[in-house]
């Protein structure tokens, strides 16, 4: 490697003998490198301690007011940014000095007495390897101000695709609802959406993009502003013809098999899961349509016992003709209703062992005196203790809403 | 670091002319291992295979991403042939019957039987 004049590295030497200082600066009169000498160690280490641009430091061993090693640990422990080279000029030969010499923090030894070929080879592959040394880190440096960017801009996408996701809690008439949304990384492929669609019908998504991270996330992120944007796809499922007679919303698969029908463009293994439901809120007739998303949980407040429900169907972007089945339930006044990704069943603790529906189930029903927005917490809460220190492998995201008739 | 795609455990038999034995003997096919499944998939079923029977005996949990390998092998093969499942684990079959993937994919107990199907 050639060092061009502004990247000149700076070499400190330190030999209290004026002869070894002469001898030096003769061997190293072409190297491309400055030169500062000194004939004291403390002299040299106050000079470091103002400089903290030397590249290189060498010194020799047997000096009267402060030996070599000792200058060594001392430089060592005023723990620069920089690494820096440290060669110990010696005669002493045995095992025990060099083993001492390394031990302080020596990169390499310089025979006395000097031979100059030695010495010139030696000091140019130091400085050959200060800067590459330097060329690594600045690289370094470089790789971890891209990632903060990157970090940056997730989180600024995070910020942006929490703009489309309606409030995380809703009361309004008779419905109590709460939603947790974890991301497992900063942008996750999770999304949900929920809305008054007529006076009496109130409807609700949720979607889980297979995959995480940035690619399920943009797809999600997508999806959340096509389905904003078309009012939760109520239009093709509610019937409004007749004056004077009240909307009528039709079989809610409608709103699935039409999602599906737009989502086929995409590339072929994206594809995703998704719930859609909506709920009577004068009757508490629940009908859905559950497109390879985990089953519904019904809490019975008559009972206090929380049931899965749902066949299951077919995901969403996979087939274009695929049949999309409308499913129903009654809901009873206070009755509670939840809807989860698999991020939930699928959390596994250390022995491998998954979290499991049943026990969500059971959750839920030791907490029916919680508010939902409690309960939601608690089984987050849980999950997470579930799979101990091992990171969240998934998004997670679970609405709940209670009825009250 | 893993890396994916070298040291994952998936190797493959033909059968018959028109049959290829697919094992898979990691016991995920999730996140990290359907990619090396896809591609390992794609390099070993040329287009004369017909039936491609996967034996799933050692995966104890499949996730989304592990389906999204399986469905987007059965697009690769489209429509001249099959993917048919053997020694599936109760964990993956609930994913198979949740998301009705079990209508497009057929199941059997063994090599004997869906190799009995491949004939047909």
């Amino acid at each position: 490697m050639t060092l061009t004049p502004q990247n000149k590295v700076k070499i400190v030497l330190v030999d209290d003998e004026l002869i070894v200082r002469h001898q030096l600066k003769i061997i190293l009169k072409g190297i491309n490198a400055d030169l500062i000498f000194f004939a004291s160690a403390q002299e040299a280490l106050n000079y470091l301690l103002e400089n903290n641009d030397v590249a290189m430091l060498v010194t020799d061993w047997l000096m009267p007011d402060m030996d070599g090693p000792e200058l060594i640990t001392k430089v060592r422990a005023l723990a620069q940014h920089k690494y820096l080279y440290i060669m110990l000029l010696t005669n002493l030969r045995e095992k025990e000095s060099l083993v001492l010499g390394i031990e302080v923090g020596a990169d390499d030894f310089l025979h006395k007495p000097i031979v100059p070929e030695e010495i010139f080879a030696k000091i140019s592959a130091g400085i050959r390897l200060q800067a590459l040394k330097n060329e690594l880190k600045e690289r370094n440096e470089r790789l971890s101000e891209a990632l903060t960017h990157i970090k940056e801009d997730l989180q600024a996408a995070a910020q942006l695709n929490a703009t489309i996701l309606p409030k995380d809690s809703l009361a309004v008439d008779s419905i109590k609802m709460s939603v947790l949304h974890e991301p497992c990384e900063y942008v996750g492929g999770d999304l949900y959406g929920y809305k008054k669609i007529t006076n009496d019908s109130f409807a609700f998504f949720q979607i889980d993009v297979a995959g995480h991270g940035i690619p399920s996330a943009l797809l999600s992120f997508s999806l959340g502003h096509e389905l904003s944007k078309a009012q939760l796809f109520s239009d093709t499922i509610i019937e409004c013809d007749l004056v004077g007679i009240k909307p009528q919303v039709l079989n809610v698969e409608r709103a699935v098999t039409a999602i599906n029908k737009n989502s086929f463009h995409i590339s072929s293994d994206m594809y995703f899961t998704m719930t859609y439901g909506v709920l009577n809120v004068e009757t508490g007739l629940l009908k859905y349509c559950q497109a390879g998303h985990p089953p519904l949980i019904l809490f019975s407040d008559e009972t206090g016992e929380a049931e899965t429900h749902g066949e299951g169907g077919f995901p969403v972007g996979i087939m274009i003709d695929a049949d999309y089945e409308e499913q129903e339930l009654y809901m009873q006044k206070n009755d509670r209703l939840f809807v989860f990704s698999d991020g939930i069943p699928e959390a596994e603790n250390q022995q491998g062992e998954f979290f499991g529906e049943v026990r969500l189930c059971r959750l839920i029903e030791e907490g029916k005196e919680l508010t939902i927005k409690d309960l939601l917490n608690r089984i987050y809460q849980q999950v997470l203790d579930w799979s101990e220190d091992k990171k969240l492998g998934d998004d997670i995201t679970i609405i709940g809403f209670q009825w009250t008739g | 670091m893993d890396r994916v795609g070298i040291d994952m455990n998936f190797s493959n038999e033909k059968i018959n002319s028109n049959t290829l034995l697919i094992t898979v003997s990691e016991d995920r096919l999730d996140s990290r291992s359907a990619p090396a499944f896809k591609e390992y998939f794609t390099k070993t079923v040329s287009k004369e295979m017909q039936k491609i029977v996967l034996d799933l005996a050692c995966v104890r949990f499949m996730d989304s991403s592990g389906l999204g390998a399986l469905i987007s092998s059965l697009k690769f093969i489209n429509n001249q042939g099959a993917i048919i499942l053997i020694g599936i684990q109760p964990n993956v079959e609930g994913l198979m019957t949740l998301t009705r993937m079990d209508r497009l994919f057929p199941q059997y107990e063994n090599l004997e039987q869906a190799v009995a199907m491949a004939v047909e």
